[in-house]
């Protein structure tokens, strides 16, 4: 299945800011119901924020609520793969970025990897300089794909 | 994904609109991805007034800062 145009996709850092109550969070959900856009986690991401301990209730509640898991094919995980290689070699070849060197996550590169299927999209994340850059990797700019940090 | 048949009343015009959209083949994954996108706003309604219990209203400061931003469609 591929996310709808528009939609807005969550990463781990956006299901715990919206369970937390963050209020970049909590408007950025209210927004996207409001204009009926799509709401969607890839299912790789669950990874990072399910669990079975008592505190992680409103976490569940936030999952159950979106109920939209974008399952992860081999086409859109090879095209993570891809993203990711690529926004690693921008991230070793830019003096500005070597600070931080480590390749994006392979979720974070799944998660893009879905707002670029998608060909317009919103994401909600908390690890937005590793977005960008994948967003750069992927050839796009904020015109397709908006990220918003939490 | 399992369906299943159900018979149900709708408004003929719709459904000869939504059929001239998506063919007759293409009507009932239209009807059901509608149904899904109805229910998932009504959960994340519910989720929202949750979290307004919980931890209070969004400012309306916040929510024009997000309202006001420009998002791709």
């Amino acid at each position: 299945m591929t996310v709808a145009r528009g939609a807005l996709i969550l990463d781990a850092g956006g299901i715990l800011a919206l369970a937390s109550g963050n209020l970049t969070a909590r408007a950025t959900l209210a927004r996207a119901r409001n204009e009926g856009r799509q709401v969607a986690i890839p299912a790789a991401v669950l990874a990072e924020v399910v669990s079975d301990r008592p505190d992680s209730a409103l976490v569940d509640r936030v999952v159950k609520s979106v109920d939209e898991e974008l399952s992860l094919s081999p086409q859109r995980a090879r095209q993570a793969g891809i993203l990711r290689a690529k926004a690693w070699s921008l991230r070793q070849a830019s003096a500005a970025r070597s600070k931080d060197l480590r390749p994006p996550s392979a979720v974070d590169a799944i998660v893009m990897a879905e707002a670029v299927a998608a060909g317009a999209a919103v994401l909600l994340t908390s690890d937005p300089d590793d977005m960008e850059l994948l967003r750069e990797a992927a050839g796009l700019t904020q015109n397709e794909v908006r990220i918003i940090a939490v | 994904m399992a369906t299943a048949k159900y018979s149900t009343t709708l408004n003929p015009a719709r459904v000869r609109e939504a059929k001239a959209r998506v063919g007759e083949r293409g009507f009932s994954r239209y009807l059901d991805d509608a149904l899904a996108r109805a229910l998932q706003h009504d959960r994340l309604a519910e989720l929202e007034m949750e979290l307004t219990d919980l931890y209070g209203p969004i400012p309306d400061d916040v929510q024009r800062g997000i309202d006001g931003t420009p998002w791709p469609k």
